[in-house]
């Protein structure tokens, strides 16, 4: 076998990888928030440190929830481990773990448990060790429902969004991405999916045409 | 491999055999044709100066270098359109400086960030705020917001036009990138702002190919008698998809990338070739370029210098005038950007080196200068007994930069699943073994090399005191480091991936090089996917 074809093989093998690998992909169906607390974020409230609880009343926990997601943020650098738990009159009825590593302006926290609906919960949130902050995002709110820090009121309250798996797959969502995609912009429209599209099948086509020219028959 | 490309390819193996006289390279020689007469002439002699026409410029380069190029810049294309307006990091700051510019033709002077009433309309209505730190909260989604988007734009526009003296973080930038990016905001300047934006961010993606280029040529010349090599090294920066999205967006880290690439390139030829008046020239008038481009630059420059005076060492042995000749020529040009400067501080009473000065003082009250090696050590490595640990419960060399170069995006907070960089990690480790397996076959030629190789590392190690240090100077809750730091140093990862593909053999290297090229391009699809799937979802 010659090196060309050696090389032929290789990347026939390897795009049709991808391929598979892309179809896998847009066969699956992204998380979708069911319900949120209706906080809009404005502004920073303050940091959570370590050995300190965040907490925050009068959340509804709804029943189908597998993830919650909170605006508590760790920008550019990875932020530590976080704990968080709904109680209902003392009782903790979910709770949720996520690994230090993480990084964003939110963090999503898958829970542990299969989840029934409760209207009324404190959402409370603790930190392990780890040197950086870990900043508090969110808006305004009546001093009555503020989130607290061990007690101590903050300027306001954190977002809290439900999530679940959706229900739709990637690809069934294809319209909808593409008509959103080419919205926001200048130029504007649907058609800009064609030309994106155009530019990385042409991309590949000049790799491809490139490795295989490069090679030596 | 085409018949011309095959005795370029032969030439320059010759030449590093005749000037390294190594094994290695002189396999590279053997199987070359005998160069023909005329390229001797290419090479000029010192003090000769031929004005380089743009043919000889567009023919120095070979159509794989070209094809290198145009990947690049169409990927950025790519996520020009993917990441919707003002979602790369600081890149309402960037235009802000831009716009800055173009209108009251001034530079900015606060830090605020406080924009034109057109800016802050257009971010208002794209809702960037809580776009950029809300997942759920994606790009504009219904033709309403679309609607009253391109209503309020066009009522802007009516307005007399107006800068912003304030420019977030860009405002301590030099200002080259900006000047550059007037000119698509001066041609779109009919149209709205997101029209501006989108030719800016066009321009921005140019800058991608020219890094992908010089990468390619900087392959070129420090592994000549690997064909594949340069290809996979080239292709794989032009895949990949950190520079990508950075050169898809109003930034000047783009401009950045590409005179960095430019920098190594500049510097390979002539430990190669020798130093003449025109290379040296050629160092300096990059690294000015570098200079004006971005502070980060900043970092290079004593490797860049300390490049210059090797050079121009070896150069004295043969003429002791001529070598100080070049030296002076090539640092005067390169310096010449920072004495206008500093001359400008001193008559508006500023810090005589700008920002440089008052982080200098900034550091001396951080503590010791232990204390502030340990923490630099600690942005990028494992601490090590007796440090303080400023990063404890995270692994910064796998956490920021690695996963950082795999892919995240948005300002970072968007980021694949974590199998998925476990996965890219033992692809890396293969890389970076495979690649000291060559360095290890070759380490006779990387003694002879190693002045070269010695300049490279304090490029590299400067870059790195930089961007620790400058996370070092800034309060705690605005450390930001980031993996995009580290794209100046992509021609390096380039030759990296060269080495590795060489460590394979002759038989399989164009298949592994197939293979590292096929893994760029995963990562980008996907990449692209994600930042699709974050943000229009």
């Amino acid at each position: 076998m010659t090196t060309r074809s050696r090389v032929a093989i290789t990347l026939m093998l390897g795009l049709a990888l991808i391929a598979v690998a892309l179809i896998v992909v847009v066969l699956q169906s992204p998380d979708e928030v069911i319900s949120s607390n209706s906080t809009i974020v404005t502004e920073e409230l303050g940091l959570l440190r370590q050995h300190t609880f965040v907490c925050q009343e009068a959340e509804g926990l709804p029943a189908a929830a597998t993830a919650v997601r909170v605006s508590i943020g760790s920008i550019a650098h990875p932020g530590p481990a976080v704990l968080v738990s709904f109680s209902d009159k003392g009782h903790i009825v979910a709770s949720g773990h996520r690994a230090g590593g993480w990084i964003g302006a939110s963090l999503a926290l898958p829970l542990t448990a299969r989840v029934t609906a409760f209207s009324g919960t404190t959402i409370c949130l603790t930190r392990g060790p780890a040197t950086l902050p870990v900043g508090l995002a969110g808006g305004a709110a009546p001093s009555a429902s503020v989130a607290t820090v061990n007690g101590k009121a903050l300027p306001g309250r954190l977002r809290v969004e439900y999530l679940r798996r959706g229900q739709r797959s990637w690809l069934s969502l294809a319209e909808h991405v593409a008509r959103r995609l080419g919205l926001g912009r200048s130029p504007a429209g649907t058609w800009i999916v064609l030309p994106l599209l155009a530019m990385m099948a042409a991309a590949i086509a000049l790799c491809v045409w490139l490795l295989m020219r490069e090679t030596p028959a | 491999m085409s018949r011309r490309d095959d005795k370029r390819a032969g030439r320059t193996g010759q030449r590093s055999g005749a000037a390294v006289g190594s094994r290695a390279f002189r396999r590279g020689a053997s199987r070359a044709k005998k160069p023909p007469a005329r390229s001797v002439r290419t090479v000029p002699s010192l003090g000769r100066w031929r004005r380089p026409r743009l043919a000889d410029l567009a023919r120095a380069a070979p159509v794989a270098g070209w094809v290198c190029a145009a990947v690049a810049i169409l990927n950025a294309f790519c996520w020009s359109v993917i990441t919707p307006p003002f979602q790369v990091s600081d890149e309402p700051s960037h235009f802000a400086y831009v716009k800055q510019f173009a209108e009251p033709h001034e530079l900015p002077h606060s830090h605020e960030l406080r924009f034109s009433r057109e800016e802050e309309q257009a971010l208002i209505d794209l809702d960037e705020f809580p776009v950029s730190i809300l997942p759920a909260t994606g790009a504009v989604s219904s033709r309403a917001q679309q609607q009253r988007l391109a209503h309020d734009l066009a009522a802007a526009a009516e307005e007399p036009r107006e800068g912003s003296d304030a420019a977030g973080v860009a405002t301590s930038q030099p200002p080259l990138y900006y000047l550059l990016e007037t000119v698509p905001y001066e041609i779109a300047s009919g149209s709205s702002l997101l029209a501006r934006l989108t030719l800016m961010r066009l321009l921005s993606a140019l800058f991608a190919g020219v890094t992908a280029m010089f990468a390619f040529l900087f392959v070129r010349e420090t592994l000549p008698a690997t064909h594949a090599a340069w290809t996979a090294g080239g292709l794989s920066v032009a895949f990949a998809p950190l520079l990508g999205f950075m050169s898809g967006a109003v930034n000047p880290d783009s401009l950045l990338f590409a005179v960095s690439a430019a920098a190594f390139w500049s510097l390979a030829r002539a430990f190669r070739r020798g130093l003449t008046y025109r290379r040296a020239s050629v160092i300096g008038a990059i690294t000015a370029v570098g200079l004006l481009t971005k502070l980060n630059f900043a970092g290079l420059f004593p490797g860049v210098m300390l490049g210059l005076g090797i050079l121009a060492w070896h150069l004295a042995r043969r003429s002791r005038a001529r070598a100080w000749r070049a030296f002076a020529l090539g640092v005067g040009i390169a310096i010449s950007p920072v004495v206008p400067y500093v001359l400008i501080n001193l008559t508006h009473g500023t810090p005589t080196f700008g920002l440089f000065s008052g982080a200098t003082s900034v550091a001396a009250h951080h503590g010791s200068i232990f204390a502030a090696f340990s923490y630099v050590w600690q942005v990028f490595l494992p601490r090590l007994p007796g440090m303080t640990a400023h990063f404890s419960g995270i692994s910064t060399t796998r956490q920021i930069w690695f996963d950082g170069l795999v892919g995240q995006y948005g300002w970072v907070e968007t980021a694949f699943p974590e199998w998925l960089y476990e996965l890219a990690a033992v692809f890396a480790v293969a890389l970076v073994v495979a690649c000291a397996r060559t360095l290890f076959m070759l380490r006779g030629t990387a003694r002879e090399r190693i002045a070269e190789l010695v300049v490279y590392a304090i490029m590299s190690i400067g870059l790195l005191v930089l961007v620790g240090a400058a996370s070092y100077i800034s309060p705690l809750t605005e450390q930001f480091t980031e993996a995009r730091y580290l794209l100046p140093l992509l021609a390096l990862f380039a030759a990296g991936v060269g080495l590795a593909i060489r460590a394979a053999g002759r038989r399989w290297e164009h298949v592994l090089a197939a293979v590292v090229v096929l893994a760029m391009i995963a990562d980008t699809i996907f990449s692209q996917l994600l930042v699709i799937g974050r943000y229009y979802s």
